[in-house]
């Protein structure tokens, strides 16, 4: 099967075709011809008003269903919500059931990806069953194919344990991914601390709980002269923390989760549990600085944060419900329809390709021809609603249901499989 | 011409009705104040009305408060109490509260320890939803009455003096009080040990002062809150004994101020650690005022919002 890509913007920074309006023939897996005015009447054509084409997506940090959680996302369903959303490429948090810490685990991930039209970069368990105590066998993992190591959105409490970890990557210039908060201040993560959790009487997680291990982590990248991504930051101070520590030194990296670039704590004052996430909503003026924190590349990378979860775990009193959102679907439609006033879409497309690549040393692909096709296709000016019944991840806990959307995934290219949007 | 309906379907919380409110709350409570201390207390308002009390929490005397009110409005009243949360047994509240609604229940009165248990609610069943007290988020009934109790004390609350004194981090009497006092124009500050008051309390427009002698010097009402040891997952103050010997109110300390306060207590009381007796049962003490007035100022909010309800 051939496609033809009818009159799209190339967005992607790393292009000589950056900025201009061509056609793209795709064969067989493959970039086969960029030019104006291409006909082809054999392949099907991809046409839109304002279409762009950018590098295939990438998320990090994308929580899986399989295995253990499969009411919650199968390999199957991951897939089509990564592809509908505009993501070819996913590095997966460990956090399955059981946790993936084996170099066998990582191959049977990595193939499952595969069989379902994306490319799955599997992420390892930092310490054993994500207990916080011991390192897992990370060169083996390497060696299986895994491109980081962390314990997901569960931090490290013990700073010894995340110095032998930041060492032992050396060996194979990994990557350790660390989310930076301290939980003897967060209280329970319920909400930010400031006007809002005083209102609604809830005791908050002041902005030091994750300041602190922001600057501890810093300092201990810095002794082991490693590779450390700090994921998720939420905070103001933190992306000052960061951005001044980046000159020092330049292994640092860090990632923002895309509700942090949209939603603040007042967003909570009807309790809605699709919003009780981490890292948690803080101020208007926190989400400034993530703002400006990508614009001037303090911040690598985007992340959906998605989080599938049963309606069993959501539709609950707000204390009692589990934390997370899924987001791989909504993330790009959201960020453009509301932070392009404050950030240019070619930064966005950055954060989403090369951006999450680069913290991961992955290559990013190039749109030329005879390249293998890895592209995502969207229409910035298109409007498109949320449905329920248009969800393709396997659970339904998004604050997005029922919204209306300024920018549309059209189509996502990943070598032969070609995902089109109704 | 005052107001002669509610702005909202459910009591949620004071932060979500107007000033407006509040005051009808107040006039119709007068009213029913009256009634309650007639030789036949019992009006037929609310008959054909049925409410169920859902208590996920213990609670002795705003569960019986609420009862009379309902009694006393000729209302059918269930009640249902669980000692610890259904969640914990394995029911949601939703599918318990579904359960009782499926037998035509009007109106539901609730107390549980989720902050918010009462909007999710609302959001998902049709009855009006009354909060008894939603963790430490808020208790509008109970600021309710204490703001009707100091009316009848002080008049017009408008720059009236109040202080809140004790557990404001754990407490919802407090967010509920100050929110209430604030729309009705009063001054409020809180005083307590540093760990137990919000580092963003100033937010709510109160003001802080740690030194008891202070606060009670500058004030016009005392409103002195019980000591939650029992939402305190961790040691906030160092013992009891040297809360009570720094921030209990005694009669040594209420008679060195140079005028009389009126002091407040919402219950049940800890003797001798927030308050000693011989203050609590003074003449300057109106506690037993306040659970009076808590009957009547629930028979109002029962009342404006069963006019309210959406058949």
């Amino acid at each position: 099967m051939k496609y033809l890509i009818k009159d799209c913007k190339i967005i992607d920074k790393q292009s000589k075709l950056n900025g201009k309006r061509v056609d793209i023939l795709i064969e067989k897996g493959k970039i086969s011809d960029i030019r104006k005015g291409i006909k082809d009447e054999k392949a099907k054509s991809i046409k839109g008003k304002n279409l762009c084409a950018s590098v295939g997506w990438m998320d990090i940090g994308t929580h899986l269903g399989e295995p253990g959680y499969e009411h919650r996302e199968t390999f199957e369903s991951l897939a089509n919500a990564a592809l509908s959303g505009g993501y070819t490429d996913l590095a997966t948090m460990p956090q399955s059931l059981p946790a993936i810490q084996s170099k066998a685990q990582i191959k049977n991930l990595i193939s499952a990806g595969k069989s379902n039209g994306i490319e799955i970069h599997p992420l390892g368990a930092l310490s054993n069953d994500l207990k916080g105590e011991n390192i897992t066998e990370f060169v083996d993992m390497h060696h299986g194919g895994a491109v980081g190591f962390t314990d997901g959105l569960k931090t490290v409490e013990k700073g010894g344990l995340l110095l032998r970890a930041l060492q032992y990557v050396k060996s194979f210039d990994g990557v350790i991914l660390h989310h930076p908060n301290d939980k003897s201040l967060s209280n329970e993560d319920l909400i930010h601390e400031g006007a809002v959790s005083t209102s609604m009487g809830m005791k908050g997680s002041p902005s030091l709980a994750e300041e602190l291990t922001v600057y501890r982590d810093v300092q201990l990248n810095s002794y082991a002269e490693s590779k450390l991504c700090i994921h998720l930051v939420s905070t103001s101070e933190a992306v000052t923390i960061i951005k001044s520590q980046k000159k020092k030194d330049a292994k640092i990296s860090a990632g923002v989760s895309y509700l942090n670039l949209i939603k603040i704590d007042e967003d909570l004052a009807t309790f809605d549990t699709n919003l009780k996430v981490k890292p948690l909503l803080r101020t208007a003026k926190d989400k400034r600085s993530l703002q400006k924190g990508l614009a001037d590349d303090t911040l690598d990378y985007i992340s959906s944060n998605h989080m599938p979860l049963e309606t069993e775990k959501k539709h609950l009193e707000f204390p009692y419900a589990t934390h997370g959102a899924i987001g791989l679907e909504t993330a790009f439609a959201a960020l453009n329809s509301f932070t392009t006033k404050n950030l240019e879409l070619a930064t966005l497309i950055d954060k989403l390709t090369t951006g999450p690549r680069n913290v991961l040393n992955i290559d990013t692909p190039t749109i030329e021809v005879g390249e293998m096709a890895k592209l995502t296709i969207f229409d910035p000016s298109a409007t498109w609603t949320y449905e329920q019944s248009d969800v393709m991840s396997t659970s339904r806990n998004s604050p997005f249901i029922g919204h209306t959307f300024t920018g549309k995934v059209i189509a996502t290219i990943n070598k032969d499989k070609v995902y089109l949007n109704p | 011409m005052a107001h002669s309906k509610l702005s909202t379907k459910h009591l949620l919380g004071i932060k979500y009705i107007t000033a407006d409110d509040i005051n009808l709350i107040f006039q119709t409570a007068e009213n029913f104040k009256d009634v309650i201390n007639r030789p036949i207390k019992k009006v037929p308002s609310l008959r054909d009305v049925t409410i169920a009390n859902l208590f996920f929490e213990n609670s002795t005397r705003t569960r019986i408060s609420f009862e009379l009110a309902e009694k006393r409005l000729s209302a059918d009243v269930v009640n249902f109490s669980a000692a610890s949360s259904s969640v914990k047994k394995g029911e949601t509240l939703l599918d318990t509260v579904n359960n009782i609604l499926a037998m035509k229940v009007d109106m539901v009165v609730m107390r549980h320890p989720a902050p918010g248990a009462h909007h999710f609610l609302s959001q998902n069943i049709s009855a009006n939803i009354i909060n008894a007290g939603d963790g430490t988020h808020e208790h509008p009934t109970q600021a309710l009455l204490d703001a009707f109790s100091m009316r009848e004390q002080l008049g017009d609350l408008k720059g009236k003096k109040i202080v809140i004194v004790g557990d404001v981090m754990h407490s919802r009497v407090a967010l509920s009080n100050i929110i209430c006092l604030t729309k009705l124009g009063a001054k409020v500050k809180v005083c307590g040990p540093p760990t137990l008051i919000p580092k963003h309390i100033l937010s709510l427009g109160v003001e802080v002062e740690y030194s008891i002698k202070k606060a009670l010097e500058w004030c016009d009402v005392a409103n002195i809150l019980r000591i939650q040891l029992e939402r305190m997952d961790i040691k906030y103050i160092p013992s009891l004994r040297e809360y009570s010997m720094y921030y209990g109110v005694n009669k040594k300390l209420v008679d060195s101020l140079n005028k009389k306060i009126v002091i407040m207590h919402p219950g049940p009381i800890n003797r001798g650690v927030e308050i000693s007796s011989d203050v609590a049962d003074s003449d300057q003490a109106i506690i037993l005022d306040q659970v009076e007035n808590g009957v009547a100022v629930r028979m109002a909010v029962l009342y404006l919002l069963a006019g309210n309800r959406s058949n």
